[in-house]
């Protein structure tokens, strides 16, 4: 298999595809080094090759596995979610002692104190003022004028 | 979508041979490729979310192909020497030179490899290995600790890793 043209024919189909005489080849370890990592890049991003790949090997053709080899990866996920589950805790205690320092120091305290309350400009009343002495001057003139009616009324 | 430990326990026995397999295709190391089955099945346990219910055998092949293409990618891979502490847990050549059948059988291979390593590591290797004996079962019936013989077992695998690079790549 050499030269990389050739490799690629005969390991890869017109499509790209992994042929029956890559996985082959895979089987009787007869492929390179940069031929296997070739192999590797396609079936990584291809769905129809590691479909092909899983089923390209006979029960007989296959390796024993150790009988502890479930209890093992049980344990393994068993300490991975006991070591999840302390980081979380420790987590959750340091955000609730940060929030309890913040709370009873005089962190709060001093940040809104520091604000610059002088800094706002008073409201402006010239108008609300104007509109008041109209009012007032609006009413005086109505009484003026009921007293005059009620003194007509009397003569 | 979380899959509950009894289901994916299902999986792992109906798929454990077929991704050791895969993996040693790739890796051509039986000690290497039964490392990369195990960090296939709890990358595949922890992103079972990501599945989308089709092909799990060729989702889990997937996961299995990536793991092989990160270990053949990576620098550590070339790194096989032991140290000198590490070759004392190994038997002397000369002592197992009668033993040393070349085939091309990979449990044979197995065994001779397991047969080279020195006491305590040689005996957890080839019950766990060869004979097909858990570590529970181990412990329950030397008395030992579960957690000495998996630390045994550990230092076992990496030196088998080293060895059999050394006698078979």
């Amino acid at each position: 298999m050499e030269g990389g043209v050739y490799v690629s024919e005969v390991l890869f189909d017109e499509n790209g595809h992994l042929t029956e005489k890559s996985i082959k080849c895979l089987k009787d370890g007869s492929l390179k080094s940069e031929e296997t990592i070739m192999i590797l890049d396609h079936v990584s991003e291809c769905e129809k090759c590691s479909a092909y790949l899983a089923d390209g090997f006979d029960d007989t053709e296959l390796v024993k596995a150790p009988s502890g080899f479930c209890d093992e990866i049980e344990n393994k996920i068993k300490k991975r979610k006991n070591n999840e589950f302390i980081f979380y805790s420790v987590r959750v205690s340091i955000a609730a002692c940060m929030a309890l320092v913040i709370v009873f120091s005089n962190t709060l305290n001093f940040i809104v104190n520091s604000k610059k309350v002088a800094g706002i400009a008073p409201p402006n009343l010239s108008i609300v003022n104007s509109i008041n002495t109209n009012i007032s001057n609006f009413s005086q003139k109505i009484i003026n004028m009921e007293g005059f009616n009620n003194e007509n009324e009397k003569r | 979508m979380v899959i509950q430990r009894d289901e994916f326990a299902n999986y792992i026995k109906q798929y454990e041979r077929l991704i050791i397999t895969i993996c040693l295709s790739f890796t051509k190391n039986y000690f290497d490729a039964e490392d990369l089955a195990q960090q296939t099945f709890l990358a595949a346990y922890k992103d079972y979310e990501k599945f989308q219910g089709e092909n799990f055998k060729a989702w889990l092949t997937k996961i299995a192909v990536n793991k092989c293409k990160d270990y053949m990618k990576s620098p550590a891979r070339k790194i096989n020497s032991l140290t000198d502490e590490e070759y004392e847990s190994l038997e002397d050549e000369k002592s197992c030179i009668e033993d040393t059948v070349i085939e091309n059988d990979t449990s044979q291979k197995i065994h001779d490899l397991c047969n080279k390593l020195k006491e305590p590591y040689k005996t957890v290797a080839i019950n766990y290995f060869c004979k097909d004996i858990k570590l529970s079962h181990m412990a329950e019936s030397t008395g030992q600790k579960l957690k000495t013989l998996q630390t045994h077992l550990y230092r076992s695998k990496k030196l088998l890793k080293v060895l059999w690079k050394e006698e078979f790549m």
